[in-house]
C-alpha cells in the first residue's frame, strides 16, 4: 500500500471509528425502531416499503455480535463510508489527479463525513445513507460520461441503478433529471440504446416484488400488507400520505413558483449549519473550475445539485416558517445527496486554489497547505461528539421498556403517532418483552382504527383478551388494563364514553360511569410498585441534542410528577405542573398537582433536572429563530 | 473487492472493540451497585453487547438469575426473567444462543403472570382458571413468528448474486464487440438466483 492509499485508508478508519463509538446502544429514536423490527421480520414497513433496505438489515441481523437493533444501524455505517469513498473518488477524477487533488479529495470528505447531518444519519437505524450511496453511483456515471464520453455500458448500468432507488428512498429516482439532460448531448446513441435500457431499469425495479411475496404471507411485521396491484400502488406511491404522496408531492414542484424563494432560503440555512458560510467560496470557486474544465459535465453537476437542493426543498422544505420538527424531519434527512454534491464541488474549488498555488510558483505553500487545509475539518469531530454522540443514548429503548414494565398483566396500550409506536413494535416483535400486552397504534388523533401488528396472530391474543375482540372496551377499562399514552379530549371518539387519569408516563382509560372513589388508593398503590423501575438516569446522561430523544425525556417527566403525586403528604405545597402533549396539529394541554414536601422532593429535583438537560432548542439546527418558538 | 472486504474487517472489528468496552464497563457497575433493579440493567446492557466466546456473556446472565431469584416482589421478578429473555432474544443472529436458559425461564414467567393476573383484583378470575390463563401465556411466550433464518441467508445471498450478475452482463457482456460468454453465464446466473431469491422470500 502506497503512502496515499495509506493516508486515504487512515482517514476512512477513523470515520469509521468515530461513527461506530457513536451508534444508539440498541435502537434509534423515529423509524429505527420500525425499521429494524421490519427488517429482523423480513416484513415491509411505512410506505414506500424500502425493500431493498429491509432485506440488506436482515443480513446485518445475522451478525453474531451486539444487538439486533445494534447491528441494522451497522447498514448505515457501511453506505456512509461507501459514500464517501465516491466522493473522493470523483474529486480525485475530475481534477488532475496528482498529489493536490488527492489532499482536496480527501479535504472533501472529511467535511462531509462530519458534518451535522450526514453524521447523525450515519449512526441512525435509517435508510439515507444507502440512498445516498446509490445517488452518488448515478452521478458517477454521469461524471464518467462527460468526462470519457457516450458509453452504453454506462447508460444500462445507470438504468439499472435508476429502478434499484426505486426500492430503497424514491428520491434517488430524481437523479434521472441531470442524465437525461446529459444524455441529450449524445441523444442519437441515447434513443438507440433506450429500449434496452428500459429492461435494465425494470430488472432493478424488480426489487420491489419482495412487497408482494411478504404481503402475501403471514409475517412478523407489515405496516401495510401489499396483496393486489392496488395495494401495491397505495404502498409505492405512498398515496395513504394523501398530499405527501409520491404523485402529489412531484406535482407541488411545478407550481406556487413564489415557493422556490422559502426552499432558497431554508436551504441555505441548512448549508450555513452544515457548512458554515465560509464553504460558499470554495463551491463557487468549485464552479468556475468545473466550468472551465468540460461545459457538459458543469452541466451535469449544476442539475443535479439544483434537484436535490432548491428543487427538493421546494417539494419539501419550502414553508415560511420552519419549526423543530420540519428541520428535524425533513432538512435533518432528505438533503444528504445534495450535501455530498455541494462536498465534491467545495472539493473541486479546493483544488482550483492549489492549482493556483502552483502557476503562481508557491511551491512550499503548495506543499504545506493542503495537509494543513485537512486538519481544519477534523475539529469538526469534537462538536459532533459534544451533539450526536449517542453511544449512551438508551433512552428509546429504556424508556419503552418502562412503560411496558408499569403495566399489568394483559394490558392494552394505545400509542399515537411513530415515535411511541415504532419503539413498542421493536421491544414487542424483536425483543419479545412482556408478550402479554396487545400493543395498539392509533395513526389518527380523531379516529379509533388501529393498527393491530403488536398484538398478533389475534388467535392466540383474543383469548387473553376477551373483551378486546369482543368489542367492549368499556369492560377492560373497569378492570383497570387499559393504556394509553394519549390524554383523551373531546376530539378522540372515546372521550364520550370514558376519562383518562394520568398514570406514570402514561394514562389509565376508566370508564365515565364508573365509581372512581378508589382510584386514588388504586394509584398511590402502583406507583409505589412501579417506583423501583423508574431510571431517569438515562435522560440525563444521552449526550445528544437528538429531537426525538429529548421529545421522549420532555414527556417522561410526567412520571415523576405522578411519583411526586404518589408520596404526597397533606402538609406539602401544593404546585401545578402544566403539561402540553401535542397529537399532530392539536395539542392537549393538562394540569397535575401535587403537594411537595421532603418526602417527595426529589422527583421535583428530577423533574426539574430533566426539563433542564433535554431543552428542545438544545437541537443544533434548531437556531436562534426557533429557539423562540 | 478486496477494499470492500478491508472496510469490512475494519468495521466489524471496531464494533467487536466497542462491545467488549461496553461489556466491561457494565459488569463491573453491575458489581459495584447494591440496587439490584439497577444490576440487572446493567446486565442486562452487558448482555446487549453481546460478543461469541466473551466470559461476560455467561457472568451477566448468572447476574440477572441471580438477582432474579433473590427478589421478593413478583413484579420485580417478573421484570428480571423477562429482561433476561428479552435480552437474550435481541442477541439472537443465525442462531440462539443460551436457548437452554430461555426454555428454562419460560415456564416460571409464564406462572408468574398467570398468579398476578389472578390476584389482580380488578379481574374475576380465581384459581380454577389458572391452568387456562397459564396455558395462553405459555403459548404466546412459544410462539415464534420470525422468519426462517436458512431461507432468509438463502433469499438475500441470492438478493444480490443476481444484482451482481446483472452488473457483471452489463459491464463484462456488453463490449463492443458482446462477449457472448460472460453474457451466457450473467443470463444463466440471473435466471437462477432470481428464482431462488423470490422461492426463498416466500418460504422464509
Amino acid at each position: 500500500m502506497d503512502s496515499k492509499k495509506l493516508f486515504l485508508f487512515i482517514t476512512l478508519s477513523l470515520i469509521v471509528s468515530v461513527y461506530i463509538f457513536s451508534l444508539p446502544p440498541v435502537l434509534s429514536t423515529g423509524d429505527g425502531g420500525e425499521l429494524i423490527t421490519a427488517s429482523y421480520g423480513l416484513g415491509t414497513p411505512h410506505p414506500s416499503g424500502y425493500p431493498l433496505y429491509v432485506q440488506l438489515g436482515k443480513l446485518f441481523s445475522f451478525l453474531p455480535i451486539g444487538n439486533i437493533g445494534n447491528r441494522v444501524e451497522l447498514i448505515s455505517v457501511f453506505f456512509s463510508i461507501f459514500t464517501l469513498f465516491l466522493v473522493y473518488f470523483i474529486v480525485f477524477k475530475l481534477s488532475e489527479q496528482n498529489r493536490e487533488a488527492y489532499f482536496a479529495a480527501i479535504t472533501s470528505v472529511i467535511i462531509l463525513a462530519f458534518s451535522y447531518s450526514f453524521f447523525g444519519q450515519s449512526i441512525v437505524a435509517k435508510f439515507y445513507t444507502l440512498n445516498s450511496f446509490l445517488v452518488m453511483l448515478l452521478f458517477l456515471c454521469g461524471v464518467n460520461t462527460a468526462l470519457n464520453g457516450y458509453d452504453r455500458k454506462i447508460q444500462f448500468l445507470a438504468s439499472f441503478i435508476l429502478g434499484i432507488t426505486l426500492s430503497a428512498h424514491h428520491t434517488g429516482f430524481m437523479m434521472i433529471v441531470p442524465l437525461f439532460v446529459l444524455s441529450l448531448f449524445y441523444f442519437r446513441n441515447f434513443f438507440k440504446n433506450l429500449p434496452l435500457s428500459f429492461l435494465f431499469f425494470l430488472l432493478g425495479f424488480s426489487i420491489n416484488l419482495y412487497l408482494y411475496i411478504r404481503g402475501i404471507k403471514e409475517t412478523l411485521f407489515n405496516m401495510i400488507a401489499v396483496t393486489d396491484w392496488s395495494s401495491f400502488l397505495t404502498v409505492f406511491l405512498r398515496k395513504s400520505y394523501g398530499s405527501g404522496s409520491s404523485i402529489d408531492l412531484t406535482t407541488s414542484g411545478f407550481i406556487n413558483f413564489y415557493g422556490y424563494f422559502y426552499a432558497f432560503k431554508n436551504y441555505f440555512y441548512l448549508i450555513e449549519k452544515n457548512f458554515t458560510l465560509f464553504s460558499i467560496p470554495f463551491f463557487v470557486l468549485g464552479l468556475i473550475w468545473l466550468f472551465k474544465k468540460s461545459k457538459k459535465l458543469f452541466w451535469f453537476i449544476l442539475t443535479s445539485f439544483f434537484i436535490y437542493s432548491i428543487f427538493l426543498a421546494k417539494l419539501t422544505f419550502s414553508l415560511q416558517n420552519l419549526d423543530i420538527h420540519d428541520i428535524y424531519v425533513i432538512g435533518h434527512q432528505y438533503f444528504l445527496p445534495s450535501f455530498a454534491i455541494y462536498c465534491i464541488v467545495i472539493g473541486s474549488g479546493i483544488y482550483f486554489i492549489y492549482s493556483m498555488f502552483e502557476r503562481l510558483n508557491l511551491h512550499l505553500i503548495k506543499k504545506i497547505i493542503p495537509i494543513i487545509a485537512i486538519l481544519f475539518p477534523l475539529l469538526m469531530i469534537f462538536d459532533r461528539l459534544t451533539d450526536q454522540y449517542q453511544h449512551k443514548n438508551y433512552v428509546p429503548y429504556s424508556y419503552t421498556k418502562e412503560i411496558f414494565s408499569s403495566l399489568p398483566i394483559a394490558s392494552i396500550y394505545m400509542t399515537y403517532g411513530d415515535n411511541h409506536a415504532f419503539q413498542a413494535w421493536y421491544l414487542k416483535l424483536v425483543g419479545r418483552y412482556r408478550e402479554d400486552i396487545c400493543h395498539i397504534a392509533l395513526d389518527d388523533y380523531k379516529t379509533m382504527l388501529w393498527a393491530l401488528q403488536g398484538c398478533k396472530p389475534y388467535k392466540l391474543y383474543s383469548e387473553l383478551f376477551p373483551e378486546f375482540f369482543g368489542g367492549d372496551l368499556i369492560d377492560l377499562t373497569r378492570k383497570k388494563r387499559y393504556y394509553s399514552i394519549i390524554a383523551l379530549s373531546e376530539k378522540h371518539p372515546l372521550y364520550r364514553v370514558v376519562d383518562s387519569y394520568p398514570y406514570f408516563y402514561t394514562f389509565i382509560y376508566m370508564g365515565k360511569s364508573f365509581d372512581k372513589r378508589d382510584f386514588d388508593e388504586f394509584f398511590r398503590e402502583r406507583m409505589k410498585k412501579i417506583e423501583p423501575f423508574v431510571n431517569y438516569e438515562d435522560c440525563l446522561s444521552h449526550g445528544t441534542d437528538d429531537v426525538f430523544t429529548l421529545l421522549l425525556c420532555n414527556f417522561s417527566t410526567m412520571g415523576y410528577v405522578n411519583m411526586a403525586k404518589a408520596y404526597e403528604t397533606s402538609s406539602g405545597k401544593e404546585i401545578t405542573f402544566e403539561q402540553k402533549i401535542s397529537y399532530g396539529d392539536f395539542t392537549a394541554p393538562f394540569n397535575i398537582n401535587a403537594k411537595i414536601s421532603s418526602e417527595n422532593e426529589k422527583y421535583l429535583y428530577i423533574y426539574n433536572a430533566i426539563k433542564k438537560y433535554n431543552k428542545m432548542n438544545k437541537f443544533y439546527l434548531s437556531g436562534k429563530e426557533n429557539e423562540k418558538n | 473487492m478486496k477494499k470492500i472486504s478491508i472496510i469490512f474487517f475494519v468495521i466489524i472489528f471496531l464494533f467487536c472493540t466497542k462491545a467488549f468496552i461496553t461489556q466491561k464497563n457494565f459488569i463491573s457497575e453491575a458489581k459495584k451497585t447494591d440496587n439490584s433493579i439497577k444490576a440487572v440493567k446493567y446486565y442486562e446492557r452487558a448482555l446487549l453487547s453481546y460478543i461469541p466466546l466473551s466470559p461476560y456473556n455467561k457472568e451477566a446472565i448468572q447476574g440477572i438469575l441471580e438477582r432474579c431469584e433473590n427478589f421478593k416482589d413478583t413484579e420485580q421478578k417478573l421484570y428480571c426473567y423477562e429482561t433476561l429473555r428479552s435480552a437474550l432474544y435481541q442477541i439472537r443472529n443465525f442462531y440462539q444462543p443460551y436457548k437452554d436458559e430461555i426454555k428454562n425461564i419460560e415456564p416460571l414467567i409464564a406462572e408468574i403472570k398467570t398468579k398476578q393476573m389472578i390476584q389482580w383484583k380488578y379481574n374475576n378470575f380465581s384459581e380454577k382458571d389458572y391452568q387456562r390463563l397459564y396455558d395462553y401465556h405459555m403459548e404466546i411466550l412459544k410462539y415464534d413468528s420470525s422468519p426462517s433464518g436458512l431461507w432468509s441467508i438463502i433469499s438475500i445471498f441470492s438478493l444480490l448474486t443476481w444484482i451482481g450478475s446483472v452488473f457483471l452482463i452489463i459491464i463484462k457482456g456488453f463490449n463492443t464487440p458482446l462477449n457472448k460468454k460472460y453474457l451466457l453465464i450473467g443470463f444463466v446466473c440471473f435466471v437462477l438466483f432470481f428464482s431462488l431469491w423470490i422461492i426463498g422470500l416466500y418460504i422464509a
